[in-house]
């Protein structure tokens, strides 16, 4: 695994075990599901990437669910899913670019958004008891 | 008296996520505020004095930096704890020395947050 997967694969495990209370193992590679909800945002600095996180729905409940303390139901939890899953990016995002490189270096993320999941990037599996995770990490090409 | 808590997140489950918290590392009877930008963060900061005030960086309207920078120039006594998601060890050197309490990075643990709740509260007695 590259030292990028390294770092990024300890936020993911670490942002849903400390917002989501999920332990995750990382596991292989996977094919980015259309049952799932995705999200993305781009990394502007210290490395130019986008990060992916695609999440199945009835695991995405339940975390919800269990952040919200059973307070929301109908449209307030869908909305509180969508708020979710866009903090786990960001949180996910801003933990690997400031552990990606050397202390001090700039840090720049855009906007965490809702995206349908691409079966075109690489994505990799973070298995639980209660279902899976899909992180997909693509640097922007050189040219 | 209770302890007057204000968080200030554009994102309302990283409220409700930091108050849970705050909840479970002891700050059972506190009052709880909200602000959900930058603005109204300034706002509800200066309409009373709050004993805690957890802050988000990266927020809607008034970017966290000035709204602690505005704080401290009108010299409230608030004690700000920084919460982001990009902070390094040059961000967190600059928060602190404009007048930060704490810089904490996200993902943080109840734990880690209890313990700033008592280092603020310890230094507020």
């Amino acid at each position: 695994m590259s030292h990028e997967q390294t770092i990024l694969s300890d936020a993911v495990c670490e942002t849903f075990a400390n917002l989501a209370f999920l332990d995750l193992m990382p596991g292989d590679a996977s094919i980015g599901k259309r049952d799932a909800s995705c999200v993305a945002i781009d990394v502007f600095e210290p490395v130019a990437c986008r990060v992916a996180i695609a999440v199945p729905p009835a695991l995405l409940d339940e975390i919800a669910t269990s952040a919200t303390g059973g307070e929301c139901a109908g449209d307030d939890l869908e909305i509180a899913k969508r708020d979710l899953l866009l903090e786990v990016a960001n949180v996910i995002a801003g933990a690997f670019a400031s552990r990606v490189r050397e202390a001090g270096a700039p840090v720049e993320l855009g906007l965490p958004r809702v995206e349908a999941p691409d079966a075109n990037l690489s994505w990799r599996r973070f298995e639980t008891e209660e279902g899976w995770v899909d992180v997909s990490l693509e640097f922007e090409s050189a040219d | 008296m209770k302890t007057q808590v204000l968080i200030a997140d554009d994102s309302a489950i990283a409220r409700m996520f930091v108050k849970r918290c705050a909840e479970v590392a002891g700050l059972h009877d506190a009052e709880f505020s909200e602000a959900k930008d930058g603005a109204d963060a300034f706002e509800k900061a200066t309409s009373k004095p709050f004993d805690i005030f957890f802050m988000d960086l990266n927020m809607p309207k008034v970017h966290g930096r000035e709204v602690l920078a505005n704080l401290v120039a009108r010299g409230i006594r608030s004690r700000v704890v920084v919460i982001s998601s990009a902070v390094n060890e040059h961000v967190r050197a600059e928060l602190l020395q404009l007048g930060a309490f704490r810089v904490i990075s996200k993902p943080f643990s109840p734990a880690e947050l209890g313990e700033v709740i008592a280092s603020a509260t310890e230094a507020a007695a």
